[in-house]
């Protein structure tokens, strides 16, 4: 299997603050990948060197390859708008625009120069069924996205994601603002979209990972300390440090 | 202030507190058999029926403690396999226990018939004493190699069995002085100290799994 991307070498560093050091990781297509640690432990750095995120950070330094498919994504060649767009990404607290639940979703298409109407009707439809939000707003699409309850949000911020017809979904804790219900709806739904696309989630929640990701990566101080199959990282990680941090044994 | 992984290890070592308890009385139990087998002890062979709902309650805690701890902590990793491991155990030793409840049943029933089985079952004595030994050695060290070690045995338990079966059902063919209702009968409660053979074994694969992390087939 190709992996979707491919990490080496990676340092990330904020100023004197060295914040990633010497990542090497393949995350692989039409799958689930988790990343865990304590905080600080550059799990949401790692992500967000995905796609391109960290250049919104003056002080921010990079160096070390990191490969989507054939593209070395900071070549200074590299598109970093059809980055973003083909590496989505849905962020902890719901987001959502201060416009209509339909204008949300269109937002990026309409971005993209899509006037038609039929064309913006079509993406915007799609785009919420894929969510698992369609049923629950087809009715008031034009109702304010901020009337939507915090898992609606969550799912339309994920909907305004797809609507790019992105490969690869970043999520930094998707559901940490969410009441379990609608946690478990989220869960769900990506259940549904790895069957399509390639989806990397930071979690704070071990049980989520073991629950619904296929790899986990442990990090640590800046540090990746272990990859695996989900599977095997939950039942017999290789490193203490792992065990003694996914059994609560630390500090 | 106790940190909620404390009180984790805590409950685990309770938990480990209590398989130890029911492995000291299922010891305990099979030293009374053979006791009560070698002298025709009736007294003892009603206590250990009575004991045995002993036995059985020790399990029920140590599976409702497993419970608790799996619902409260969502363990994982070893802490995971601890739990599951000593509820799996418990349910080993509750089966060993079974098997010498119906022994001491035979002994009821049987007492001073005859003496010609004796000392076949007491040939189980050693091996099996040699088997409890080492499981307990495996379980409170957690020891890969004790826990072989147990599987190991089994194969003389086995052979003994083996031999038995033949020479039982050639005494039943016979027909001199014991009926074959007395020879399938004892049949029975040899078959007892090889199923007690095989569960000891199992609980070596417990413990083999618990250190390791990987599920071996040494039956």
């Amino acid at each position: 299997m190709n992996p979707t991307f491919k990490v080496e070498n990676l340092e990330v560093a904020y100023g004197e603050t060295i914040a990633l050091k010497d990542i090497n990781l393949e995350l692989y297509p039409k799958s689930i990948t988790a990343l865990i640690g304590p905080s600080g432990c550059g799990k949401s750095t790692f992500l967000r060197t995905l796609n391109r995120m960290n250049d919104l950070i003056p002080v921010c330094r990079i160096s070390g390859r990191v490969q989507y498919h054939d593209q070395d994504i900071y070549h200074k060649q590299t598109d970093v708008i059809n980055l973003r767009k083909s590496v989505g990404m849905v962020f902890q607290k719901p987001n959502p625009f201060p416009m209509s639940i339909f204008d949300n979703v269109a937002y990026g298409p309409k971005r993209q120069g899509i006037k038609d109407k039929d064309t913006l009707n079509s993406i915007v439809d799609k785009a919420l069924k894929q969510a698992a939000l369609f049923e629950e707003v087809s009715d008031r699409l034009d109702a304010s996205a901020r009337s939507l309850s915090g898992g609606q949000q969550q799912r339309l911020c994920i909907a305004r994601a797809l609507a790019m017809e992105p490969e690869v979904i970043l999520m930094d804790e998707p559901t940490s603002a969410l009441d379990p219900i609608a946690t478990q709806k989220i869960e769900t739904l990506l259940q549904e979209l790895k069957k399509d696309y390639t989806i990397i989630i930071v979690t704070h929640s071990m049980h989520q990972a073991a629950r619904i990701s296929d790899y986990t990566a442990f990090f640590y101080m800046g540090e990746l300390i272990e990859t695996s199959d989900t599977d095997s990282l939950f039942q017999l990680p290789k490193k203490k440090q792992t065990e003694d941090y996914i059994t609560g044994r630390f500090g | 202030m106790k940190t909620l992984r404390q009180a984790f290890d805590e409950g685990l070592n309770e938990l480990s507190d209590m398989l130890m308890e029911m492995v000291d009385a299922v010891i305990d139990v099979y030293d009374d058999m053979f006791t009560a087998i070698r002298t025709q002890d009736l007294e003892k062979a009603r206590e250990i029926i009575e004991n045995d709902t002993k036995i059985n309650a020790l399990e029920t805690s140590i599976n409702e403690m497993g419970n608790l701890l799996i619902l409260k902590q969502c363990p994982v990793a070893r802490d995971l396999r601890t739990i599951i491991t000593t509820i799996k155990i418990a349910n080993e030793l509750e089966r060993l226990g079974d098997y010498a409840s119906n022994n001491a049943l035979y002994i009821l029933k049987t007492a001073h018939d005859n003496e010609t089985f004796r000392s076949y079952f007491l040939s189980y004595v050693e091996p099996l004493s040699k088997m409890f030994f080492t499981m307990k050695e495996a379980i409170d060290k957690e020891s890969m190699e004790a826990a072989g070690k147990v599987c190991d045995l089994d194969s003389e338990v086995d052979e003994i069995y083996q031999k038995q079966i033949m020479k039982f059902i050639d005494i039943a063919g016979k027909n001199e002085g014991i009926t074959a209702v007395e020879a399938a009968r004892a049949m029975l409660v040899i078959k007892q100290f090889e199923r007690a053979g095989d569960h000891l074994t199992n609980i070596g694969e417990e413990v083999i799994y618990l250190a390791k992390g990987e599920r071996l087939t040494l039956n």
